[in-house]
């Protein structure tokens, strides 16, 4: 019988309920989705960087020679005086080459006796007839050791292992062929690399795995291929590594170390993104998938717990009478219990069985980037039990306990219950500020802050889904910043690299030249200075405000973004930047909007006159282009509309992430306000009815009851409104320190705006029903049935 | 002088249940005066709040005409019910109904608020005799105090008509009677057409007329000679 009524009670509240549901189980399958996906990553992946020897650390170094090197040279190798880069040195003199390279890394042996360092080689090259590229790195002994993850490792010089991604994508299977500078290799494998599981070939966040593959040939062949060559230092530690005391005692170390002057920078895995974005994600992807649900349980819990409280205190007549009549206290509470049973396990229970699906997709949208093996998931019982039987507990707990301070009470205490309502302290407060206020608006405003738990559950309801709305806001236009802008706002259409160990190629019409020094050292950290005309016509630089500032140049460097954010620095400001061993003092006169590495522009000729030590001030190493370059006369060609196709992937990736995030949210913020504005209307029974009664129209009574609810809705956004800025910079702050990089959310006024504005459309939706319980509240009601 | 008659001529409601029909008013005339304190009498059932439903537009008859100084305000749509509600009628229910998170003095300005001719708060909160009171919370008030608030909330507009259904039907003897004091007050000095619905006859000895009802009928109506106050009534 007692079952019966409550079941009853529980169909009168099933819209209710319901949405609290889809909370519980939006909490559960976030949650699931997210745990599952990461831990199928996380594990294969730290077993593939044990297995493989991942770097611990890795050391860049200037392409230059130092001075001591370059007597060393002179002395031992007998080349002329000069400029020369290691890889034109690698060309012409591989034995002197290996000689410096060994004697760079005997020197840091040596001085850091705890750590090994293995060189690193590489060459970027673009795959023939078409926008792909491929980066052919030579095979390790030691340090960060390939994966055959299916086939063979390449044993002739005519074999490649690709990543099997890029193979899938392009539908390439084992023994097909592949055509990288007009030779045909087999391809014999699929491979990994641990230091490049983010593929990231360039300073940009272009990542296209359908676009670009790291490849393995045997060593000659890596010799003979042609292409952009880099090098690096790949290091490990001997024992086990300790971040900080690496940090303390080598990476602060080094700038110190006058021997070790090659050396530009010094990262460790974990802040370095081709090779330890993974493990930032892997954390982060937990911490957000906890934080998301955690946030999303709590609303649905301190729901859960209103709607109980309402129902018991409303039914306190009832319970009161049962008491009376003898039954027990568990008697009583074990049916809303079962109930609750039934609404939220099944809930939690879907909410998972949808996460474990869904993880498989996740799972596979983050190979999409990362080069990381892949296994099957499988089932995890933590993660079970953290999905469906923690919040369970909670959800039951609470309820248990409210219900039992319900039931502690006498009988005749229950009976009575319900005939006075206290007023709170907040209304109070409100009430007093509102002292010269109309009473119908004291009443719309102060009658909402009576429940002040409902009204807590309400403001943090809101106030989580507005960072969330703010942060959708705030990504817009996110990647253009960081890499179409730049691309859209230059005229060039080609962008080739000079060979400089050949003589410099004649230009041909509407061709202009730059130069590019990309191990410029600012306050120790590696910069990139670049040169271009002040009146160029290709490369033109714009500030913020889209004016062309190109001609600044004339009066002083011009910083990009990224330099501006790290290092705030403004116009007019003196930076001392290094060239080689010499200082040169320059005077910032414009920041131009671009975020892809930190940079500064210079007058070409005076950058090479830097850069050559006076010797010229006509050098260049780098040709812009309307017109389509040659190959073969270049290193390097790039074509602007490949780059701006490969960054299609990362764009659309992050705009239907940012989508997603922005439909949960709103789903979030319309159940609560359904939910909480459709109570008050339950509550507000008797004076809704009261005031229709005296004459008042259903459209005051609906602003009366539901207007403050968009008041504090709004309130509830402009709090949060600072707090997603606070996050915000944080957020920026952490990756310009952790991981170097500049990520451009941008907070902007007309935000607010459009917030404002998404939270009237969530506010206007979410009390669609209560505007019409309010319109079928009948007149007699006040007269018929009176509060017991 | 404000010129009022309100007139029922054979108002019948009757609410149907499947195939039944039942009269919850049959064949109900009557015509209320102006200034007039009116005291409907009856038993539970008898149709009293049925009747003050649809005298006071908050439910239409089945048929028959209800008119307000000659416009005929039985064929109104809700829309034009409340507004005549809005502008001529003031309400007091056995519960107060007070809204909890107002003062007192708020919650009598919220009846004021849509009055085109409001008294004034502090006249009213005067002669109800709730100054001590005006800044308290209906929480921290008697059942007494609560159901004046509740009167001088529908009296502050300056309605027409003041009905009231059972207003001390929860109120002990002394309270009760201060309670009436206030109604004949309020009648006598703003000449307020007073509807009382009541069940205790002791109450029928304070008005002009009485209308005894029974079964959706009324059964007698009668003038008083002698009025009596609220403090000389018996209560029970």
């Amino acid at each position: 019988m007692l079952p019966k009524s409550t079941l009853k009670t529980f169909k009168n509240k099933i819209v209710q309920l319901s949405a609290i549901g889809i909370i519980i189980f939006l909490s559960s399958f976030i949650f699931t989705t997210m745990f599952y996906a990461i831990s199928s990553l996380e594990g294969p992946a730290e077993k593939f960087f044990a297995d493989n020897y991942q770097e611990d650390f890795s050391v860049d170094m200037i392409n230059g020679l130092t001075q001591k090197e370059l007597e060393y040279a002179i002395s031992n190798y007998h080349i002329k005086p000069g400029i020369y880069t290691l890889t034109n040195i690698k060309k012409e003199n591989k034995d002197l080459f290996y000689s410096i390279l060994h004697n760079r890394e005997k020197s840091f042996k040596e001085k850091y006796k705890g750590y090994n360092l293995e060189l690193r080689e590489y060459k970027d090259i673009n795959v023939n007839n078409s926008n792909h590229k491929i980066k052919i790195i030579k095979e390790s002994k030691d340090i960060n050791k390939p994966m055959i993850e299916e086939g063979k490792k390449p044993s002739t010089n005519n074999e490649i292992a690709i990543t099997k991604i890029y193979a899938k994508k392009n539908n390439i299977k084992l023994n097909d062929e592949l055509k990288i500078k007009g030779k045909s290799y087999k391809v014999v494998g699929y491979v990994l690399f641990p230091d490049y599981n983010l593929p990231m070939f360039s300073s940009t966040l272009i990542i296209d795995n359908g676009m670009q593959t790291i490849g393995l040939v045997t060593d000659e062949e890596y010799e003979n291929i042609k292409g952009e060559e880099g090098f690096h230092f790949a290091g490990k530690s001997k024992g086990k590594f300790d971040e900080k005391n690496f940090e303390r005692t080598v990476i602060n170390d080094v700038k110190n170390q006058k021997d070790l002057d090659y050396i530009t920078n010094i990262t460790s895995t974990k802040n370095q993104m081709r090779s330890g974005a993974v493990y930032a994600d892997i954390k982060g992807g937990k911490a957000m998938s906890l934080g998301l649900s955690f946030m999303i349980s709590s609303i649905a819990i301190m729901i859960v717990a209103i709607i109980i409280y309402k129902l018991i205190r409303s039914e306190s007549g009832q319970i009161g009478i049962l008491k009376a009549l003898g039954y027990s206290n568990t008697e009583i509470a074990v049916p809303y219990l079962i109930l609750i049973l039934a609404i939220s396990l099944p809930m939690l229970i879907a909410g998972y069985a949808a996460g474990k699906f869904s993880s498989v997709y996740v799972r596979n949208l983050y190979l999409e980037f990362y080069l990381l093996p892949s296994t099957n998931i499988k089932t995890n019982l933590m993660v079970f039990l953290t999905a469906i039987l923690l919040p369970l507990i909670f959800f039951i707990g609470l309820s248990m306990l409210i219900i039992k301070k319900m039931l502690s009470k006498k009988a005749v205490d229950l009976l009575r219950a319900g005939e006075k309502e206290k007023v709170s302290k907040l209304n109070k407060f409100v009430s007093k500020i509102m002292k010269n206020a109309k009473a119908v608006t004291k009443f719309k405003y102060t009658f909402i802050l009576n429940d002040t738990g409902k009204f807590f559950v309400f403001f943090i309801g809101i106030a989580f889904v507005s960072i969330l709305i703010m942060f959708t806001l705030m990504t817009n236009g996110l990647f253009n910043r960081m890499i179409t802008d730049y691309y859209n706002n230059v005229n060039y259409k080609y962008e080739a690299s000079v060979d400089i160990t050949k003589p410099l190629p004649a230009l041909k019409n509407g061709e202009e030249k730059f130069l590019v020094y990309p191990n410029g050292k600012y306050k120790d950290d590696t910069i990139t200075l670049k040169g271009i005309e002040y009146n160029n016509k290709l490369h033109k630089l714009y500030n913020d405000k889209n004016k062309d500032i190109t001609a600044n140049l004339k009066e002083g460097v011009i910083i990009n973004k990224s330099f501006n954010m790290k290092y705030d620095k403004k116009i007019g400001d003196n930076i001392k930047v290094k060239i080689s061993d010499k200082e040169y003092n320059l005077t910032i006169a414009g920041i131009c909007e671009e975020y892809s590495d930190y940079k500064i522009y210079m007058n070409l000729n005076e950058l090479s006159k830097m850069v050559t030590d006076n010797k010229s001030d006509e050098f260049f190493n780098g040709v812009y282009s309307k017109e389509s370059l040659d190959e073969n006369k270049y290193l390097t060609v790039a074509n602007k509309s490949d780059i701006l196709k490969q960054a299609q992937l990362m764009k659309n990736f992050t705009k239907y992430s940012i989508y997603l995030l922005a439909i949960v949210a709103i789903v979030i913020a319309i159940i609560v306000l359904y939910i909480l504005t459709t109570i008050t209307v339950e509550e507000k029974y008797y004076d809704v009815s009261l005031l229709k009664v005296m004459g008042y129209s259903d459209r005051e009574v609906n602003s009366m009851i539901l207007n403050s609810y968009f008041l504090y809705s709004i309130l509830s956004f402009l709090v949060s409104v600072p707090i997603a800025v606070g996050i915000m910079n944080t957020l920026e702050k952490y990756l310009i320190d952790h991981f170097n990089m500049v990520l451009p959310l941008k907070f902007e006024i007309w935000q607010v705006f459009a917030g404002v504005i998404i939270v009237a459309v969530i506010f206007f939706i979410g009390t669609l029903n209560a505007k019409r319980k309010i319109s079928r509240v009948p007149l007699q009601e006040i007269l018929k049935q009176y509060r017991e | 002088m404000r010129e009022l008659s309100i007139i029922l001529k054979n108002v019948n409601k009757i609410y149907k249940t499947g195939d039944i029909e039942t009269y919850a008013l049959k064949n109900i005339s009557l015509e209320i005066k102006q200034g007039e304190f009116l005291v409907i009498l009856g038993p539970s059932g008898s149709g009293k709040s049925t009747l003050l439903n649809v005298i006071s537009g908050l439910d239409n008859p089945t048929s028959g005409e209800i008119s307000y100084n000659d416009e005929i305000i039985s064929n109104y749509d809700s829309k034009k019910l409340t507004k005549f509600r809005r502008d001529n009628l003031g309400f007091t229910f056995q519960q107060y109904n007070l809204l909890q998170n107002l003062t007192v003095r708020e919650n009598i300005e919220i009846g004021a608020a849509i009055g085109k001719n409001p008294f004034s708060i502090d006249e009213i909160i005067q002669k109800v005799g709730i100054e001590s009171e005006k800044d308290k919370y209906p929480y921290q008030l008697s059942g007494g105090q609560q159901q004046r608030v509740s009167i001088a909330r529908s009296i502050a507009k300056n309605p027409n008509i003041l009905f009231c259904d059972e207003p001390t039907g929860a109120l002990d003897e002394a309270t009760g009677k201060q309670v009436l004091d206030v109604l004949q007050k309020m009648n006598k000095e703003f000449k307020t057409t007073t509807v009382v619905i009541t069940h205790n006859p002791n109450i029928a000895l304070m008005a002009d007329r009485v209308m005894k009802m029974n079964s959706g009928r009324i059964e007698e109506i009668v003038k008083n000679e002698f009025k009596k106050n609220a403090f000389e009534i018996n209560w029970g």
